[in-house]
């Protein structure tokens, strides 16, 4: 009877042990699971491959516990990895590089690692003769490949103050978050390049036959003498510049150049030019804040300058304004627009005035923001309030709606 | 003495239509018209024009490459690029190679006729984002190589944070004419610093 009772127990214990660790093999399994969705959610909307290697590194200390981290692309004309993002303990916050380390193909671990395409995991660093020291010495070191197709983009190096701290399970983490780094790449390469076609094709197919359009309708104006022909004319005239005109904004917005706050104000700046000062509207200009490094995809670049032509567009129009402050406040952020003039609007305009108002509401809205319109007390004249959220480090929270 | 024109432009139709417009000008004449660049040098001189409107986006040897090559035997024909949309960095290699000045496609019906006496009587426009490269071209390099005035260096920071000339002669408290000349004079040199560094290039290469 004892001898039952104990192969019992024995039975039992050695099932709950066994389940006991399947729970825990399935809790890595899922944790892991958990880290990974969360490297390509944290790399969703970086739109520029410096953003997406930043983003892995510091995932890679934050969510995997490594001590360090360093990524570098491969340059594959001079046949040479250049050092683009790295966290560690002596630089826990983002910062440029100054002095990007620079590792020839073959040498050292990372360099051996980008020669052979194979990743390489090191137990002891004073064993393994191809190791360099960077910073300091570290006695263990974890290199992978980061591969598009079968070109070589880079490698991602962690090392590590302990020997022998890597395991298996960091090698295929570390490989599976270098493929999704590596599919982030080749897709954001892939955008940009048919980016660069669309406004290629756009520019010599239709940019052509449509100012010709616009120059014939300008002779026509001219030759004709009959008061109504003159008038199709002018608007065939005008029509033309306008396709030609939000063409051009729609090339300026997909240009993969453009993708940062300063060039969105550089524009601005020369649309008012452009439509203020034929009119003989003075303005006066404000720029507070770093606008180089924001960045904003093609979406946001384009509502919000839709939002800035709109409102010139209407104080041309309407307000018989003779001065306009223009302002933009960037702050950690937040991005504040005010559009001000000395016209006559005593109240604010209602909707229905075909002045656009709504859809400066709806695009404002669709980048996460609010814009306001109100008069100002002691004086006529109008004051807009845009209010938008973006993120210094690369891209705004704010998706678009639809 | 009509301005005699020449004109590169590989669009047909608007090719045609440049010339309709140009010809109803009577002290504009259109003296040739081409869609390619072939031998444009030879024909500048054989046909004695005195201003080329050159579109940036031409088949074979680009419109680029073509004012490069015009540039090393004719420093008098004054060049105008056209260029459909606002294509910053084409549109300052032309200029770097030796175009005077610019204009875009959708101005054209307004501003073509009055851009070319423009540049004829010595004045060239510059937006915003060509002033821009410009300083970023001079912070690469060593300042004193452009040898721009303090006068031409104030215009070139102020045009390009997005003034305009009428903005620009009003803060300087001089005509709208002067502060053209002044970009006109910026143009030239960067022109010739342009130059300078393609025989330096060429001699390094040789010594090598």
């Amino acid at each position: 009877m004892i001898n039952w009772f104990i192969v019992v127990l024995l039975i039992s214990i050695a099932l709950i042990s066994w389940l006991g660790w399947r729970v825990w093999q399935y809790k890595r399994i899922i944790r892991n699971e958990r880290i990974l969705n969360y490297f390509a959610t944290s790399l969703y909307g970086r739109n520029s491959e410096e953003d997406i290697f930043w983003d892995i590194a510091k995932n890679c200390i934050a969510q995997l516990g490594l001590e360090d981290c360093v990524i570098y692309r491969y340059d594959a004309v001079n046949q040479v990895l250049i050092q683009k993002a790295a966290y560690g303990p002596k630089n826990p916050d983002r910062h440029e590089i100054l002095n990007p380390i620079l590792i020839p193909l073959g040498q050292g671990i990372t360099g051996y690692v980008a020669k052979t395409r194979q990743a390489i995991m090191v137990a002891d660093t004073r064993k393994d003769s191809r190791y360099i020291i960077d910073d300091e010495h570290r006695l263990s070191e974890l290199a992978v490949p980061i591969l598009s197709e079968h070109e070589l983009i880079g490698v991602i190096d962690s090392e590590h103050s302990a020997v022998n701290f890597f395991q298996e399970e960091h090698l295929n983490m570390l490989t599976r978050i270098a493929k999704i780094c590596g599919a982030k790449i080749r897709a954001f390469n892939t955008e940009t390049r048919v980016r660069d076609h669309i406004a290629r094709d756009l520019h010599d197919e239709l940019g052509s036959t449509l100012t010709s359009i616009n120059i014939m309708s300008k002779i026509a104006q001219k030759l004709v003498s009959n008061e109504d022909m003159r008038a199709y004319f002018e608007k065939i005239n005008l029509q033309s510049k306008t396709i030609l005109e939000n063409m051009s904004d729609i090339v300026w917005s997909i240009n993969p150049h453009n993708d940062t706050l300063d060039k969105l104000i550089l524009r601005v700046r020369e649309l008012l030019n452009e439509l203020l000062e034929p009119c003989h509207i003075n303005y006066h200009f404000e720029l507070k804040g770093q606008a180089e490094c924001i960045r904003l995809n093609p979406h946001q670049r384009k509502e919000v300058f839709l939002i800035f032509k709109e409102a010139i567009t209407n104080l041309v129009k309407h307000s018989q304004a003779t001065h306009a402050f223009i302002s933009i406040d960037i702050h950690a952020n937040e991005m504040y627009l005010l559009i001000r003039d000395n016209g006559t609007c005593e109240s604010v305009p209602t909707d229905c005035m075909g002045n656009g108002l709504n859809n400066m509401r709806m695009r404002a809205g669709n980048l996460g923001g609010t814009i306001h319109f109100r008069v100002q007390v002691d004086q006529p004249g109008l004051e807009i309030l845009l209010h938008l959220p973006i993120t210094p480090s690369g891209y705004s929270n704010a998706l678009p709606n639809n | 003495m009509p301005i005699r024109l020449l004109i590169f432009e590989d669009s047909q139709t608007l090719r045609e239509s440049l010339i309709q417009m140009l010809e109803l000008e009577v002290d504009l004449q259109v003296v040739g018209h081409f869609p390619h660049t072939q031998f444009a040098e030879e024909k500048i001189d054989s046909l004695q024009a005195d201003i080329v409107l050159m579109d940036v986006d031409m088949p074979g040897r680009n419109g680029i490459e073509t004012v490069r090559q015009i540039r090393r035997q004719n420093k008098h024909v004054q060049i105008i690029m056209l260029t459909v949309f606002d294509d910053s960095p084409n549109v300052f290699e032309a200029l770097c190679a030796g175009a005077n000045g610019y204009l875009l496609k959708k101005h054209t019906s307004e501003k073509l006729v009055e851009s070319i006496h423009e540049v004829k009587e010595g004045g060239a426009p510059m937006s915003p984002a060509i002033a821009r490269m410009i300083i970023n071209s001079l912070q690469k390099k060593q300042p004193q190589t452009y040898q721009l005035t303090n006068r031409e260096q104030d215009i070139l920071t102020s045009l390009s944070l997005g003034n305009s000339f009428k903005m620009i002669a009003a803060s300087m408290s001089t005509s709208i004419d002067t502060v053209k000349t002044h970009t006109k004079r910026i143009y030239e040199k960067m022109q010739v610093n342009s130059q300078i560094e393609a025989v330096t290039k060429a001699l390094r290469e040789g010594l090598v």
